[in-house]
């Protein structure tokens, strides 16, 4: 991974820890004050979010001076390396997408447990597969395989609870 | 129950079944790229939820055994590690196969492998009941600073900067601390989600950092596909004339990994880069190191092997993880209703023996299944990524959810696959994260205990002498990375320490 792209990584990582360590902070004023013993429930989150908030921004602070230094990059503008082509970030972007959705219809009851799992492993695979034809086939064999197979195995080998 | 009869015991047709069967799914899923011990057993955990705890933790066991092992087949052949433990085995496996000698490079691999496991195994047998009995000694200032110097461990000895394993390790304890506090039953930080009265379960958050932040990595680069090099007829199997020569390293990477496994947090990855560093310091032929060396090999998979059992130590005897997997076997054991620590040798001593004795026929049946099946492993590891990317998180979705039965946790996967994700993009490592979250729970517990006996007073930290120890070993930690650093800045500029 190009120095650039840790940069922004750690720019964005750093910026949001401090964010959600803001919020625990802010959080833990609403926690009592001890009864039993002389610490309380607030002073440990206290003093872990604000360690995660001082190291958050340090981090933050190394991702911007990174992003300042010019990168020695022996590429020529415009042109892709082959590690980078072989990249695909919308495809993973479209995955947790899928994943997001398989879990919105089975949390609101919408679709049972073995037709959300044929659903969502047949996109899944088509979309990872690069939409081959060959690919969707065997990923929706696979989806009725896990769906249905599945929901037999685990709730009648395995005595699991399934979303319904 | 003691050692030799629960070693008969596992004899048994039943338990050996669960034994031979861990061992050989860690095996086949460590050689899987993307694949890892640690997703194999988070996986499997909630699949055990009703079989017996022995049964289902000699699985786990054997499970993490053959993963690790595993891990040297694509790492060989296809120059990706199968676990991160095997990175270090890619540097010289890998140039020794495409060199021609492919069988020779996992022959080596697969016989050290066995023989750190069973140095390991040695020590873990003879150091645990002593250890046991010691940490019953142990008040509350003691597990604090154990718990404080294990944080700081993992931290300063993680990939990369310290700082950043700092804050993965601050960031797994802060993400400890909601829901409903044991000390006073206060509840806190649910933000006003009633999901959250009972915190982040462990066993979603744990498929969510190892599982599901390792699926939207692959999802990445599923366009890569890794050039394979192909086994020939040779045999896999090394006659012991054939280890002449390299019995001193043999036994040095063992002792080493065996050792850096005790230290509580540490992983096998790192006991791997230790004992190639010792190898190569000590090597007659250090420049051959990343070439294709037998002795680079040799050190860095004894060294992983013998890790696993080495970390096993303190998580039998004080129920303090040591290493990020042993966390998932901690979360095994708190799921049986098994309580972790010392007096786990003591109420359930036939738990504590089993799993030692798993551990030592898991190395065994390691060796058979490895040597007898890597070629049928070798042509079949590659698994085309589209097809199980979505099964796998489709396992964990059920894991998660078997958990609780609240979909709220199969969110709490997704959540911390991204967060997982994107630290890692950020090069900040998630061993420190997930031993943070496990060990606060007994870090703030112990903290507030030995402030009501010594009412309010942190004097008993640096008065009680094991605790004192525990904390200078953390501080040293802490702080040696910085008195490095100084030393190399005077060193630059020139400036002499002494007058001659």
């Amino acid at each position: 991974m190009s120095e650039r792209k840790i940069g922004y990584a750690e720019v964005g990582a750093g910026t949001f820890l401090v964010v959600l360590s803001g919020l625990v902070f802010a959080e833990t004023r609403d926690i009592a004050p001890p009864l039993y013993d002389p610490l309380g429930s607030a002073a440990i989150p206290q003093v872990v979010a604000l360690v995660v908030a001082g190291m958050a921004a340090a981090v933050a602070l190394s991702g911007i001076r990174r992003l300042r230094v010019p990168e020695a990059d022996a590429s020529e503008p415009g042109v892709v390396s082959e590690a980078q082509a072989a990249t695909t970030p919308e495809q993973a972007m479209l995955f947790v997408a899928l994943c997001a959705v398989y879990l919105v219809v089975m949390g609101v009851g919408l679709v049972p447990f073995a037709w959300a799992s044929l659903v969502f492993v047949t996109a899944a695979g088509t979309v990872l597969g690069q939409r081959r034809p060959a690919a969707a086939a065997i990923a929706l064999l696979l989806g009725v395989l896990l769906g249905f197979g599945g929901k037999y195995v685990f709730t009648h080998v395995f005595f699991l609870d399934l979303p319904q | 129950m003691d050692f030799l009869s629960t070693f008969v015991a596992l004899l048994a047709p039943a338990p050996f079944f669960y034994i031979l069967l861990g061992t050989a799914a860690g095996v086949f899923v460590g050689a899987v790229p993307g694949m890892t011990g640690g997703m194999l057993i988070a996986l499997t955990l909630p699949l055990t939820f009703y079989m017996d705890s022995t049964n289902a933790l000699i699985m786990l066991v054997a499970m993490y055994v053959g993963s690790v092992s595993g891990g040297m087949i694509s790492a060989t052949l296809l120059r990706m590690p199968g676990t991160p433990s095997s990175i270090m085995t890619t540097f010289d496996a890998y140039p020794m196969a495409r060199d021609g000698q492919p069988e020779r490079a996992l022959g080596i691999g697969i016989g050290a492998s066995f023989i750190g496991g069973i140095t390991a195994g040695v020590v873990l047998v003879v150091l645990s009941p002593p250890l046991s009995r010691w940490a019953m000694l142990l008040g509350p200032w003691e597990y604090f600073t154990m718990v404080l110097m294990a944080l700081v461990l993992i931290a300063s000895l993680s990939h990369g900067s310290m700082l950043k394993g700092l804050l993965a390790g601050a960031l797994g304890m802060l993400m400890a601390t909601p829901g409903l506090n044991p000390t006073d039953a206060q509840m806190r930080l649910t933000f006003g989600w009633h999901e959250l009265d009972g915190g982040f379960h462990l066993l979603p958050v744990l498929l969510g950092i190892f599982v599901m932040s390792q699926l939207i990595k692959e999802a990445v680069t599923i366009l890569q596909r890794p050039k394979r090099l192909q086994i020939g007829k040779g045999s896999v199997f090394l006659k012991p004339g054939e280890w002449a020569g390299h019995w001193v390293n043999l036994l040095r990477s063992s002792v080493i990994g065996t050792f850096i496994g005790i230290l509580p947090g540490v992983g096998s990855s790192i006991s791997s880069m230790v004992a190639y560093a010792a190898a190569k310091a000590s090597s007659k032929t250090p420049e051959r190191f990343g070439t294709g060396s037998e002795e680079g090999i040799i050190a860095s998979e004894a060294g992983n092997n013998a890790n696993v059992g080495g970390a096993l130590v303190p998580l039998v005897t004080m129920g303090i993880p040591g290493s990020p997997i042993d966390a998932i076997l901690l979360g095994a054991l708190i799921l049986h209703n098994l309580q972790p620590g010392p007096l786990l040798f003591i109420n359930n001593p036939e738990i504590v023996w089993s799993m030692i004795n798993a551990y030592l026929i898991a190395n065994v049946l390691m060796l058979i299944i490895m040597v007898a099946t890597v070629r049928a492993i070798a042509r079949i590891m590659y698994v085309e990524r589209s097809f199980l990317l979505p099964t796998v998180f489709v396992f964990c979705v059920v894991g998660a959810y078997a958990d609780s039965s609240e979909i709220f946790d199969a969110w709490v996967v997704l959540g911390f696959g991204l967060l997982g994700f994107f630290l890692e993009r950020a090069k900040i490592p998630l061993g420190p994260f997930v031993i943070g979250f496990v060990l606060t729970p007994i870090l703030e517990g112990q903290l507030r205990s030995g402030l009501m006996l010594s009412d309010g007073s942190y004097l008993p930290m640096v008065t009680r002498p094991v605790s004192l120890l525990f904390l200078l070993v953390a501080i040293l930690m802490l702080f040696s990375p910085m008195l490095g650093t100084l030393r190399r800045r005077r060193a630059v500029l020139g400036r002499p320490g002494k007058q001659d």
